[in-house]
């Protein structure tokens, strides 16, 4: 009997853990409609869903302020916030979905979410 | 285009990366990476079987945050843009590969893995030419 192949990947209920305690930025990428991409780090926090009530990530509050106050509102957005105390140690989460912005606020609500956890591997 | 001296330095002192392509049904697709900066271009390299290859090879230019070392403060980024090559790495590609990405000094063990990975012939080297690498500085939290 084969073993199972060993998996990276986070459970929802895991994903939400980690963006709640990562203290890492997020890198936020936005497509600009004229074929390039606007790219900047940002703090953010998570937004319905999450830790405190359960539920999984459903999006991030994306703080629009400093170079991140040009991020435009749009489809196709990207957001990545992970760590990386040692190769064996990288953890990390992708949300994708769209961007609204209001002021010095952004919205990402997530169609996409998946997270990977290399730890996993020195478990399995 | 040359890029300034301070986008330089530090391109060429960090290596957390994320790199961003435009995907083929207009979405923004990234992962984070481990970024070089030599002779003028962004190298990093991934398995020719991972997901992110076919967005990669479908991609003609990229965008790559650089930032600083996690947890520095106060913390920089440059945002790298520029065309992207993706290119398998050969055996023979080996050596030159992993001088471009740990420098001219191996032998230390993570490197001795590094390049193994290479010889086994199934990574693939992602190469992005920074036309323009802006500076920024996150403010606190």
């Amino acid at each position: 009997m084969s073993r199972p192949k060993p998996t990276v990947a986070m459970t929802p209920e895991e994903i939400a853990a980690f963006l709640s305690a990562c203290a890492n930025p997020a890198a936020v990428c936005v497509p600009d409609g004229k074929g390039g991409l606007v790219a900047r780090m940002a703090r953010y926090q998570v937004g319905n869903g999450g830790i405190g009530n359960g539920q999984p990530v459903q999006g991030v509050n994306i703080a629009r302020t400093g170079a991140a106050a040009d991020l435009p509102a749009g489809d196709g957005a990207c957001v990545l916030v992970d760590t990386y105390p040692s190769y064996a140690g990288i953890c990390g989460a992708m949300l994708r979905g769209r961007l609204d912005v209001d002021g010095d606020e952004a919205r990402l609500d997530a169609r996409h979410v998946s997270g990977f956890d290399f730890t996993k591997l020195k478990k399995s | 285009m040359g890029l300034d001296a301070k986008s330089v330095e530090f391109l060429a002192a960090h290596g957390r990366a994320y790199l961003y392509v435009l995907a083929a049904d207009g979405s923004a697709r990234g992962w984070p990476m481990i970024a070089r900066y030599h002779d003028g271009m962004l190298v990093m390299t991934t398995y020719r079987k991972a997901p992110k290859t076919p967005h990669l090879a479908q991609a003609k230019r990229a965008t790559v945050i650089v930032t600083s070392d996690e947890g520095d403060t106060p913390f920089h980024y440059a945002v790298a843009e520029g065309p992207l090559t993706l290119r398998d790495i050969t055996p023979d590609m080996a050596d030159e590969v992993t001088r471009r990405m740990h420098g001219p000094t191996p032998g230390d063990t993570e490197i001795s893995h590094f390049r193994a990975r290479l010889l086994e012939g199934k990574r693939a080297l992602i190469e992005v030419r920074a036309d323009s690498a802006p500076l920024y500085t996150l403010g606190p939290a």
